[in-house]
């Protein structure tokens, strides 16, 4: 039962990776990242890049339009106390999300973010900003429908 | 600024950029048809080298000249002092906003001889278009862009192409709505500012 359950666990982001037990959710909170853009977007996956550039919003419609947005929920494991940060970064499109990918870090490397200690951060708006995009071309075979 | 209507298509330009190569080609036929009735090395080079530079031309001409106007352009707006916050380079068009000065500045693929600067208070409307056709499971795109229009000329510059059809819930079609919304925005915040 143990092994089945742990296998279970892969594709249950909200169990946790120790005990397998489902997870509290401690704390939620949607940030707008506003230096990546679309057609523009990079993976990071250093936790610090996120404690300098993500700016909380309270609604997605407080993002402008190309910018990324990410998710962050904060778990607790009722049975052993591990704690666990789920950062969803994606892209919203209207009323659909075009997902980049989802992180996860087990060691408080967040804790900044949660629990601000002060104010300074990233702005949501981009000043001077200089920005340049293309239009992106599929080209294919047989015309078909994908 | 430029206070001339925008002109998107340069007739005389479209018509020798397709007839001109048909032309040197027919003639290349004609001459190796009467001087080299017999065949050779001149025959060869007569029937041969014009069509293939005139598949060339066709396919990459109009890029190269678009391509190298447009680096003109960026070079001649650094100069002038327009900022360009934001450049959106399509197959058809380029758009450069300066959202600060409220102005925009336009070059076109079939029009690469002549740009356009002007206030962004001469757009008159601004929408996106996600070409959204079929009902149901069959939804889909194969185009998106965004639109506006200057003294009544329609502008449709594309953020995403494709000769397929994709779901609109597909990362390229997504990727090209949002690119439309945000120029749209940009285009939007430039007119409020525009006097």
């Amino acid at each position: 039962m143990g092994f089945l359950r742990k296998i279970r666990a892969v594709f249950h982001e909200n169990w946790c990776n120790l005990c397998q037990s489902e997870m509290d959710v401690m704390h939620k909170q949607l940030y707008a990242l506003p230096d990546l853009t679309v057609g523009h977007y990079s993976s990071h996956e250093s936790p610090e890049y996120y404690r300098k550039h993500l700016v909380p919003v309270t609604k997605k419609a407080e993002i402008p339009a190309g910018i990324y947005a990410c998710g962050l929920h904060a778990y607790r494991c009722p049975q052993c106390g591990h704690r666990r940060v789920q950062l969803t970064v994606f892209l919203p499109v209207r009323e659909e999300e075009k997902t980049e990918e989802i992180l996860f870090f087990d060691h408080g490397e967040l804790d900044d973010l949660i629990y601000p200690r002060d104010c300074a951060g990233a702005d949501l708006n981009q000043g001077n900003r200089r920005r340049q995009d293309s239009y992106e071309s599929r080209l294919g075979g047989f015309y078909d429908y994908e | 600024m430029n206070s001339e209507t925008v002109k998107k298509l340069n007739v005389p330009y479209l018509l020798s950029y397709i007839l001109a190569p048909a032309a040197v080609t027919a003639l290349c036929f004609f001459l190796g048809y009467t001087f080299f009735h017999d065949g050779g090395a001149g025959a060869a080079i007569l029937f041969m080298v014009p069509p293939a530079l005139s598949v060339l031309w066709w396919a990459l001409g109009g890029k190269m000249i678009f391509k190298g106007k447009r680096k003109k352009l960026m070079n001649e707006l650094e100069r002038s002092g327009f900022l360009p916050n934001h450049t959106f380079d399509s197959d058809i068009c380029t758009v450069v906003v300066d959202v600060e000065h409220g102005k925009i500045a336009l070059i076109f693929f079939w029009n690469p001889f002549q740009n356009y600067v002007l206030p962004a208070s001469r757009i008159s409307k601004i929408w996106k278009d996600d070409g959204k056709t079929g009902m149901g499971p069959l939804t889909g795109s194969s185009r998106v862009s965004f639109l506006f229009t200057v003294d009544d000329i329609r502008i449709r510059v594309n953020t995403f192409t494709s000769n397929k059809r994709w779901r609109m819930d597909s990362d390229y079609i997504l990727t090209g709505i949002s690119k439309a919304d945000m120029m749209a925005g940009v285009l939007t915040e430039a007119k409020e500012r525009s006097v």
